[in-house]
């Protein structure tokens, strides 16, 4: 687990972890460095604990004698009537929670209220001393207004964009932490029956600040979740955005990296979490869920990233629910999601879109032939997030490479044309393919050397030379000609830094991209040949004329040249992450 | 072997045996005396004696396979019986123990150990084949086995006493339990099974000292005394008691289990999930919840109908009886043919029963209907109404008048049947059996019927086994009973019956369902259980082949407004009165002198929302302005009793009268001259209808459906109050508007519910919509 530093203050929090209630405690001033935890039973609060908060006065009657004996400062935060209650349920669970105070007469337990109204509400019912809830930090006025109604699930609103256009967007209302989400739009509460509701909006919204002071700029911190994805792509692609953003600015990058090939991001210098899966682990997915959300909550209370990064389509909830608990309502979500899907991909995780500020597709050069679901469909649900399709992402673009001559001496090759063969991960049946290629490069002269991933086995041939070159592109100088999968870094390293011949041998796994439409293009265009492995009988034929022009030492000058703009994408990044800068609006308010 | 020989045999193996008995091997002395030869018959004596030995330390097992044997040979004894009776009970084996008892004493033995065994067998007999946890006994039974019975133990007495309550014998219950009281008086649950008695009675007033001298001095019973204190005064309607003795529970760190329980019969759904998330974490670290904890929360879950909550939690892991996992395994969460697994606490917190299983097309599965299945018909075909009992209440006395008014109107008795989920003469659940029967249809007690094969089609079980308690309880002996009788038409009365007619009549296919609600809805009266059957509700004024009616304009409005309905999907079926049967209370009402008392009469159950207080303050703050002299008399009974009395001492009214034994409407409405209602929530009063029937001048607080009981025209016009009014305002006017109203004629107001109330306005558009004609 990870650990808090002495300074800051403890706080137990007791009730849904999701209550409004309990993530705006994030925005009282004098929560500023505070540090919340979710409080399953008060009876297990150790005295580390500075102060119990609970959300209702519902939860503290569930509680109650665990509360009674607590010696840590408790506020129990009265609610008034909610949907999903019974009109009269917030007045009765008063009654009985003043009932058992009067009983008890603890003196460590505070009640307040969300609002003057509401204090009066349940002054009005019966008298106690009930304080206000102190206001929140103020927020910048904005022009969006997002309506909430509990009784439904789904809220339709107008995003206005900063040049005053109106876009009518959706959202899951729960989606959302209230401390971006007021930062994001005016609440509205549509029902005025549902009494909790209005008074958390009132709260919300009352400390609006017109300043238009800029955001103070102080170096960027991103948390980026690395799944447990197949071959290295995610790897690759997150390692080539950290740096570009640490090209363009002071950037702290902290990997929780669920990926089996987490040494590569160790070996580059990345402070990496290593976590496991339930699978890796076998543990029961709920269970696996809940302790990843914690454990993901606390890691952002305590890093305080500017931004959490996913780079993948399917994202597990672990992430969202984690920035949803109290302390985790200041960081931005930036969603990577490559295009090129196949075709017949369900396109029901776009609607993870509602969760993310910025959605960035990295750019890419077959987009032409791009029929997949992020192409040809919308989410329905896209919350308040603004999408970016940048040009390529490479790590290749940001790495110096090799001379020829180093390459070769750090490869340990010799003289003669050599050639790589780089299948990635763990999927693909490359059996005749390496027969083929074995064949035609012993009659051509040409050596193959097998680039080994961390996720893969072994070749079966005992000829091959077996190298572990990570990155593959400051290899690139020494090698005569590569074999590669079609996947998104090795297309677009190979297509933007390489200009020897290539011989695409697309993958058609289900998980995967689209990697034949990718290859297929780059073959129309002349940037490569292809290999399908579905087509045996055209297959001899390609390979030996490909190990014809690696011995023949072919270059080949029409590969586009076009990568992702460094700066913009740190500009984009940090305005994204701006928006929530807790010291930002707090000078906004002097 | 000769006989000197034969006996050292049976010497040497009487010795070996006792020698291996006394070493504890019983096993080694059984094999030894049938490798001997040694038959039951050649040495009973060797045989029993390794029974009993066996049984003595403990070795059930061998003791019940040398009984065994014993039992096979013919040498059944009745110490033999006993034992074996004994070892049956023990072993939950209630079938073999009853076997074993009647066949060596008979069925009702004279031996009082056999008589024991016997009587815990039955009751355990009873246990197991309950539906629902609902335990029946049989009454002939019951009472064979408790005629003249001095129990032996408290044990005996127990069984005894719960043979004779699961019956519905409350009084022969009672009896043998004073005389348990009597004979074992340091075992309060004795005491207790008294206290629920009073409470199965009614009497629930007299059950709460004693459970808070339970409270005070059990430390055992403590906890479960005050949970029950605390339903008692919730529903005697005690709020402040009842909230002091929740809050008391509230600060006791009770049990987990007890905990939830308590949450939910608060009704407070966010205390609910707050228990429920502790549990989910596996309960409070220092009592880790145990299978038996376990088996109780999700039998409490699912009563009350959290069944979201249930799966979440067993997806936790919490350990959960066979019953409830079966249950939930028909629900099949997470499959194609199932609802969808919730994926968060928060949303399994949201899904309830029986709300998830809407529409019921896709969780019951039933076969498609043919296009324009059912159709209209030219008569309504078989008839089966369905109300919750015949107790003394305006809805059965209406039940009552609308059968006897369809028969009237020419609907063929032989085609009507009527059912009531309880019709027990010990709890007055049968007041007006006698008028039913006389009309000559077919009754059921759906309490007492004995259905032979209990078993329910898969879908239906699927559907009856995951909902809340009360609607399981009442629709499984319904269903049974639709299946046998068939009906055309069904028709619930009232909600209660309206939400089971309504599921029992789609996993029947009936043709035709009629739902009549006879107040306003739920969420106006406050109803917390009724309140969940809101989806039901909806779902049901939905369907093609459904009719939802309500008594009153206002209450069908009510209704639609609660249900989000458009607005004919509720109609307004009033009610009956026959205004001939008052004709003798018409014919004989005299003028008063001036001297003579005005009798104010209230007919009303003495409960918070017919605001009693209210009433009797009014006509105390009335006497102060009239300068006739008033008498104050009210007819009903309630909760709210004691303190109505104590009221009445305060403001001096103690010439008030309240009687509670009156239900015949002529002999109410002969001994007032003007009724009086305070009420809060009204549906449509039938008291006001009839006092106007009986030519008495009306006056009432203008809730629900008063407006539409009431005559409003003429001298004989009745009083209309504002909803919330103050009593000496309610005072003043009633004193300008009383006088002209006890001098006017009566023919206007006989008039007004002849017209609008009388059985031929009523039934035929009950006629139309049972032949389905309502529907255009």
């Amino acid at each position: 687990m990870l650990k808090t530093s002495a300074s800051t203050r403890r706080i137990g929090i007791v009730g849904n972890p999701h209550d409004p209630m309990g993530q705006l405690l994030e925005d009282q001033p004098h929560r500023a460095d505070d540090v919340f935890f979710p409080l399953v039973d008060p009876a297990d609060a150790d005295n580390s604990l500075d102060e119990i908060v609970v959300l209702s006065q519902a939860d503290a009657l569930g509680h109650f004698p665990a509360l009674l004996a607590s010696s840590t400062p408790i506020t129990i935060i009265l609610r008034r009537h909610s949907i999903g209650q019974n009109s009269p349920d917030w007045q009765q669970s008063y009654k009985l929670l003043l009932a058992g105070l009067n009983e008890a007469q603890p003196p460590h337990i505070a009640l307040c209220a969300l609002t003057d109204e509401a204090v009066h509400s349940f002054v009005k019912v019966a008298d106690h001393n009930i304080s206000q809830l102190p206001p929140l930090v103020p927020t910048r006025q904005v022009e969006t207004t997002f309506p909430i109604d509990r009784s439904a699930s789904e809220t339709t609103f107008f995003l206005v964009n900063s040049d005053g256009s109106r876009e009518a967007r959706r959202a899951e209302h729960a989606a959302f932490n209230w401390v971006k989400l007021r930062r994001l739009a005016n609440l509205r509460a549509v029902d005025r029956d549902d009494q909790d509701l209005c008074d958390l909006v009132e709260l919300a919204n009352e400390t609006r600040t017109s300043s238009t002071q800029s955001p103070t700029s102080k170096p960027l911190k991103m948390l980026a979740v690395v799944p447990n994805g197949v071959g290295l792509g995610h790897i690759t692609r997150m390692m080539a955005l950290a740096k570009a953003l640490q090209a363009n600015g002071e950037t702290e990058v902290i990997f929780w990296c669920f990926s089996r090939a987490a040494e590569i991001l160790q070996a580059a210098g990345y402070q990496i979490i290593l976590r496991q899966t339930a699978a890796h682990l076998g543990a029961h997915p709920p269970d696996w869920r809940a302790l990843e959300t914690q454990e993901f909550a606390l890691a952002i209370q305590t890093l305080k990233p500017d931004l959490v990064s996913y780079d993948g389509a399917m994202i597990d909830p672990f992430v969202f629910n984690a920035l949803k608990m109290p302390g985790c309502g200041r960081t931005a979500f930036l969603w990577v999601r490559r295009g090129m899907l196949r075709p017949d991909s369900d396109p029901l995780f776009m609607e993870n879109e509602q969760f993310a500020d910025l959605i960035l597709e990295p750019g890419d050069l077959a987009v032409e032939v791009d029929k997949g679901p992020t192409r040809t469909r919308q989410a329905d649900k896209r919350g308040f997030s603004q999408h970016f399709t940048s040009a390529p992402v490479s790590l290749a673009i940001t790495l110096p490479s090799y001379t020829r001559r180093e390459a070769k001496a750090q490869m340990n090759l010799g003289w003669g044309k050599h050639c790589i063969v780089s299948l990635g991960g763990a999927f693909g049946d490359w059996d005749r393919l390496e027969a083929l290629l074995i064949k035609h490069a012993h009659a051509n002269g040409v050596k193959l050397i097998w680039a080994q991933s961390p996720l893969a086995a072994p070749p079966r041939s005992s000829e091959l030379l077996v190298r572990r070159l990570f990155p593959l592109s400051r290899y690139l100088p020494g090698i005569d000609g590569v074999v590669t999968a079609t996947g998104y870094n090795s297309f677009h390293e190979l297509m933007l830094t390489y200009d020897k011949p290539v011989l695409f041998a697309p993958t058609n796994h289900v998980r995967m991209d689209d990697q034949a439409s990718r290859a297929r293009y780059a073959a129309a265009q002349g940037w490569a040949s292809v290999a399908f492995s579905d087509r045996p009988e055209d297959m001899d034929q390609q390979i030996a004329t490909f190990m014809k022009q690696v011995k023949s030492g072919t270059s080949v000058s029409n590969r586009p040249k076009q990568s992702l703009d460094q700066r913009d994408f740190y500009k984009r990044i940090q305005s994204v992450a701006s928006r929530y800068h807790a010291s930002t609006l707090v000078g906004a308010a002097e | 072997m000769d006989q000197g020989s034969l006996l050292d045999h049976f010497a040497q193996v009487r010795r070996q045996v006792i020698t291996l008995c006394s070493a504890k091997r019983f096993s080694a002395a059984q094999m030894l005396l049938v490798g001997s030869g040694l038959s039951v018959a050649d040495a009973p004596g060797l045989w029993e004696h390794i029974a009993r030995r066996a049984a003595q330390a403990g070795h059930d097992p061998i003791a019940h396979e040398v009984r065994k044997t014993i039992w096979q040979a013919g040498g059944n004894s009745a110490a033999l019986s006993l034992q074996e009776a004994a070892y049956f009970l023990n072993n939950k084996d209630h079938e073999n123990c009853i076997f074993v008892i009647e066949g060596q004493f008979g069925p009702t033995p004279n031996n009082i150990e056999a008589h024991e065994f016997l009587t815990r067998a039955y009751l355990m007999q009873a246990q197991s084949a309950r539906s629902a946890r609902q335990i029946r006994t049989k009454k002939d039974i019951a009472h064979r086995l408790t005629k003249g019975l001095t129990p032996r133990s408290p044990a005996h007495a127990m069984a005894a006493i719960d043979l004779l309550r699961f019956c519905g014998s409350f009084e022969r219950a009672i009896a043998l339990n004073e005389m348990a009281q009597r004979l074992f008086p340091q075992d309060v649950r004795f005491l207790m099974r008294n206290t629920r008695m009073l409470e199965q009675k009614g009497q629930f007033s007299a059950a709460i000292p004693i459970w808070q001298s339970i409270a005070e001095t059990s430390d055992r019973y403590r906890i479960e005394a005050l949970l029950r204190l605390h339903r008692l005064q919730e529903r005697l309607e005690l709020i402040k008691d009842a909230d002091e003795t929740a809050a008391h529970l509230l600060t006791l760190n009770l049990p987990i289990e007890n905990r939830l329980i308590l949450a939910l019969h608060l009704g407070l759904p966010h205390l609910v999930q707050s228990v429920a998330r502790l549990i989910a974490q596996g309960g409070p670290k220092d009592a880790p919840i145990t299978f038996e904890q376990g088996q109780k929360i999700g039998e409490a879950l699912l009563d009350h109908g959290e069944i979201g909550l249930l799966v979440w939690l067993r997806r936790q892991r919490l350990p959960l009886s066979d019953q409830v996992k079966v249950i939930l395994d028909q629900c099949a969460f997470g499959e194609p043919t199932g609802p969808a697994m919730p994926d968060s606490f928060d949303v399994a917190a949201k899904i309830l029963s029986p709300d998830f299983m809407l529409p019921l097309e896709g969780f019951a599965s039933r076969p498609p209907k043919p296009p324009g299945w059912p159709g209209s018909r030219k008569t309504p075909g078989r008839i089966l109404l369905v109300n919750a009992s015949l107790k003394a209440g305006g809805a059965e006395r209406q039940f009552v008048s609308l059968i006897k008014s369809m028969i009237d109107q020419g609907v063929p008795k032989d085609t009507i049947d009527v059912a009531f989920f309880s019709l027990e003469t010990d709890r007055d659940m049968d007041r007006f059996l006698p008028d039913l029967a006389d009309t000559g249809v077919t009754i059921h007690d759906l309490s007492q019927r004995i259905v032979h094969n209990p078993a329910l089609p898969k879908d239906v079980e699927r559907v009856l086994s995951a909902l809340p308690i009360e609607m399981r309880n009442d629709l499984r002996p319904l269903w049974h009973l639709i299946s046998e009788v068939r009906p055309n038409v069904l028709h619930g009365w009232q909600d209660r019956a309206a939400i089971s007619c309504g599921l029992a009549g789609y996993l029947t296919d009936t043709e035709r369902v009629v739902l009549s609600t006879r107040n306003m809805s739920p969420a106006t009266r406050r109803d917390k259980k009724l309140r969940k059957a809101k989806a039901l509700f909806a779902d049901f004024a939905k369907r093609e082949n459904y009719t939802l009616t309500a008594n009153s304009e206002l209450g069908a409005q009510d209704y639609i407004k609660w249900l989000s309905l458009e607005k004919d999907l509720v109609k307004p079926l009033r009610n009956i009165v026959d205004v001939r049967q008052f004709e003798t209370v018409l014919r004989g009402r005299k003028p008063k002198d001036i001297d003579t008392p005005i009798t104010i009469g209230g007919v009303f159950r003495l409960a918070l929302n017919k605001r009693p207080l209210l009433w009797l303050n009014t006509v105390s703050a009335l006497r102060e302005l009239l300068d006739r002299p008033i008498k104050p008399v009210i007819f009903g009974d309630g909760p709210m009793r004691e303190a109505i009395l104590t009221e009445a001492k305060a403001l001096g009214c103690d010439d008030l009268e309240i009687i509670s034994s009156e239900s015949a409407p002529t002999k109410i409405y002969s001994q007032i001259d003007a009724l009086l209602l305070m009420s809060r929530v009204e549906g449509l009063p039938n008291v006001m209808l009839e006092a106007q029937a009986a030519g008495l001048p009306v006056a009432a607080c203008e809730v629900g459906g008063v407006r539409e009981a009431a005559q409003k025209r003429g001298d004989a016009r009745a009083l209309l109050l504002p909803a919330q009014i103050e009593a000496k305002e309610a005072a003043e006017k009633i004193a300008n508007w009383l006088p002209t109203a006890l001098s006017a004629k009566p023919d206007a107001r006989v008039g007004f519910v002849r017209t609008h109330f009388g059985p031929k306005a009523t039934i035929d558009p009950v006629l139309e919509i049972y032949c389905g004609r309502d529907k255009g």
